[in-house]
């Protein structure tokens, strides 16, 4: 199994794509009993450490936990050994409980801004982000660190995601945030079909947003990818050609296949 | 999806019909792939990475994803899978098969 940098795998599982196959593999895991096990083990030793060590040692519990089963999954030889262990995925909702409960202890301080924001930005839905939510938008909006949160909540089911985008829009003092929060807008306009407001919304980020850092390069090439997109690989358009090579580097182009029903199969054996 | 590709594939093989892929795999990796699961459709290498030039001008950020074209190259669905593919795949062609007895119809 390929995995890819923390950042760049979620972005793929938050593909608008519902049934992608890194989506997919997120979504069906359930959580491991013997990793769940050791974690409480963890969480007593860390109890009486400064709050900031505490959400040290949740994190990289969880991280161990999810390079564990990329390790192990890597390590599978047969499909039954790899279907154990999707059954065992370690899930991010038994750590969003306790980073949650971190952050109501120590409302003050500043490791509450980023115990919530990896409740939302790790588990996507359900009561634990709602409430994360809510208790960022009411005593971090002005947090640098919402960024993050603008990018997940982009992909977010949860009914609130587009009114606290509009917040952050409005109240975040910081450039990146509120760049985020105006494409992660974008984004859910382009979800919802609402075409002209997401085009409105993807003109904004190119002329206000260009330079900040994005999923592939600036927020300015993400931005005119979506139109382009939405301009020309729209249902109804003629495809665009591709040329290039296959894997023996002979060339071929999509329009020699004209005449004929064509499915295009971006891919990668991951 | 590797099965229910072979059998898409093998299903219309003297139809008007491709199966083409835009892989992001490592060069080496793709071909051991296509060689372990007798893929007999072609694909694009696209340079070893999600990054690669065709999946950046087609703005793909999740994979797979699916784009079915009629005969005309228009694109006509986005992201079926399986049944829905096979489903898309049936409706274009029987539209061409539509389209081909149409333009045989003899002029009054």
């Amino acid at each position: 199994m390929k995995v890819p940098t923390s950042k760049r795998r979620a972005f793929v599982s938050m593909s608008g794509t519902p049934f992608g196959m890194v989506t997919l593999l997120s979504t069906l895991l359930l959580s491991a009993p013997v990793i769940l096990a050791e974690a409480a083990g963890k969480a007593v030793d860390t109890a009486s450490a400064s709050s900031a060590d505490e959400y040290h040692a949740l994190v990289k519990e969880y991280d161990a936990a999810r390079q564990g089963f990329s390790k192990a999954y890597g390590a599978a030889k047969t499909d039954e050994e790899r279907q154990k262990l999707i059954e065992n995925y370690p899930q991010p909702r038994s750590w969003s409980r306790r980073l949650l409960d971190l952050a109501r202890k120590n409302p003050k301080d500043p490791v509450a801004a980023d115990a919530l924001a990896w409740v939302v930005t790790n588990d996507r839905y359900g009561e634990v982000m709602n409430e994360a939510l809510e208790i960022l938008l009411r005593d971090h909006i002005e947090s640098e660190k919402l960024g993050a949160v603008a990018q997940a909540l982009a992909y977010s089911d949860a009914k609130q995601a587009e009114t606290a985008l509009q917040t952050m829009l409005q109240k975040n003092p910081h450039h990146e945030v509120q760049g985020q929060a105006l494409f992660a807008l974008g984004l859910i306009d382009k979800s919802r079909r609402k075409d002209s407001d997401a085009e409105k919304r993807f003109e904004q980020v190119l002329e206000k947003f260009a330079d900040i850092q994005g999923f592939r390069g600036t927020l300015a090439d993400a931005a005119r990818g979506q139109l382009y997109e939405m301009r020309n690989l729209a249902i109804g358009k003629v495809a665009p050609d591709i040329e290039g090579q296959d894997l023996d580097a002979k060339s071929f182009k999509l329009s020699d296949y004209r005449g004929k029903i064509v499915v295009i199969d971006f891919w990668g054996d991951w | 999806m590797y099965p229910h590709e072979r059998s898409l594939v093998k299903r219309l093989k003297d139809k008007p019909f491709a199966l083409l892929g835009v892989n992001s795999d490592p060069k080496e990796h793709l071909k051991q792939v296509v060689k372990k699961e007798n893929m007999t459709w072609r694909s694009w290498w696209d340079g070893g990475s999600t990054e690669g030039p065709i999946a950046t001008k087609w703005n793909v950020r999740g994979w797979p994803t699916i784009y079915v074209l009629d005969h005309k190259g228009v694109i006509r669905y986005k992201d079926v899978r399986e049944k829905a593919m096979d489903d898309a795949v049936d409706a274009l062609l029987a539209e061409l098969e539509r389209d081909k007895a149409g333009g045989k119809k003899p002029k009054d």
